[in-house]
């Protein structure tokens, strides 16, 4: 069974930048909508590319750092991680066979 | 649910846009689940309101809650392109006695319907009439201007005089448009699939969609009770083809079994080799209700996002 790690300041490094394989961050916050859609694909994704990918989520009200780091203005937005650099990104709610293809084509 | 036959009854039959509603709410309401359950992305994402822009689209209701000031994003981007074929030859207009009982008004008022719902679903729908060359052909678009073109597109076909005569160059056009096309589409084609002598032209045409990574769905149009199963009553009936002009007087009785074997072998030959190649044929008897146009329709584009 695949799952989606919960991240925040403290283990944000760990988890995500020092992965071996992608990570995909979801960040997201209680009071956004479209980000509930984003949940059930993480979710799922998680399980079909087990060991392949990793999967987190990133409240952006609990870890405000992160968000600015990565500039991030927009919520959902899925941040793409290989080797601790953001390769690509996919802001708002989109179906989940975008965020398949992205993830395939970095894998 | 909605047939043909009760579209007849309508007496503004004509009001294509209003028919295309009717045959799509009825076919929703009796639905248990909303087939839009997950499309739904009018709404996709909020951004930290920038001091100085407009404040029209800040969420006040989170603004409320939380005293943060976001935007809400809408997505306006269309999802998907749907390519409507409709195979309009003369052999499309059986049978003949009624002005709108016949397998191109089938397909125009199921074509109408999925232009209907792909609109509100904001994709794109583009629409190709094919006889012996394209009729008429449209780039996708999804403003209401374009759909009000496509629709009165639609209503000339079932207005026009019956075209006698007219044989069907669909294989050859789909080949020609198939470059025009943006990838990975969904192709909706509404044909008899009559297609003597070579059958084959056509299965290589829509082979070449397939290879552009296209989706493709093919509601066969027919007449089961006639086409298919050759029920007339029991008496000799002289029978022209609306292609070739031929025409032989039989006693369909007499013939029914061997006509139906044939019938059933040619059909088989067609469908068996579409779908090695994943390409779904799915009948269409224009005696029965719309749904079964509308309900594979939904299957396949739920398939593809």
């Amino acid at each position: 069974m695949g799952k989606v790690i919960e991240v925040n300041e403290s283990n944000f490094d760990e988890v995500v930048l020092n992965s071996n394989v992608p990570v995909l961050v979801d960040l997201w916050a209680e009071w956004c909508g479209p980000c509930k859609m984003i949940h059930p694909i993480m979710n799922e994704m998680s399980e079909e590319f087990e060991g392949k990918a990793k999967f987190t989520s990133l409240d952006v009200e609990e870890s405000p750092s992160i968000t600015a780091k990565y500039r991030v203005r927009n919520i959902p937005t899925v941040l793409f991680i290989k080797n601790g650099e953001v390769v690509d990104k996919i802001v708002g709610a989109v179906p989940k066979a975008k965020f398949v293809e992205k993830l395939e084509s970095i894998l | 649910m909605k047939t043909l036959y009760d579209i007849v009854d309508i007496s503004a039959f004509d009001n294509i846009p209003f028919i295309a509603q009717k045959i799509v709410e009825g076919f929703i309401t009796g639905l248990h689940k909303s087939p839009f359950h997950g499309f739904s992305v009018e709404f996709a994402e909020h951004r930290i309101y920038n001091p100085g822009e407009s404040t029209r689209f800040i969420d006040w209701k989170l603004y409320a809650r939380t005293e943060k000031l976001f935007v809400k994003k809408f997505e306006e981007e269309t999802n998907l392109r749907a390519y409507i074929i409709i195979d309009t030859s003369s052999s499309m207009f059986y049978p003949t006695e009624k002005k709108i009982v016949n397998k191109a008004a089938f397909s125009v008022f199921s074509a109408a319907a999925l232009i209907h719902l792909l609109k509100k679903q904001r994709d794109a729908s583009s629409l190709m009439l094919v006889s012996e060359k394209t009729d008429f052909y449209s780039k996708p678009g999804s403003t209401q201007l374009h759909i009000n073109y496509l629709y009165e597109q639609l209503y000339k076909v079932i207005t026009s005089p019956l075209p006698k005569g007219k044989t069907t160059s669909l294989a050859k056009e789909i080949d020609t448009y198939a470059e025009l096309f943006h990838k990975r589409s969904l192709v909706v084609i509404f044909s008899d699939l009559f297609y003597f002598p070579d059958p084959d032209k056509l299965i290589n045409a829509l082979k070449h969609l397939k290879y552009k990574k296209h989706e493709i769905i093919i509601f066969n149009t027919i007449d089961t009770q006639q086409e298919e199963e050759l029920q007339f009553e029991n008496r000799p009936y002289l029978f022209e083809d609306l292609e070739t002009g031929e025409k032989i007087k039989l006693q369909p009785h007499f013939y029914n079994r061997i006509y139906k074997e044939k019938f059933t072998g040619y059909k088989k030959k067609i469908t068996d080799n579409l779908s090695k190649y994943g390409i779904e044929v799915v009948n269409a008897d224009i005696r029965n209700h719309f749904a079964q146009v509308l309900l594979p329709f939904l299957i396949k584009r739920s398939k593809l996002y």
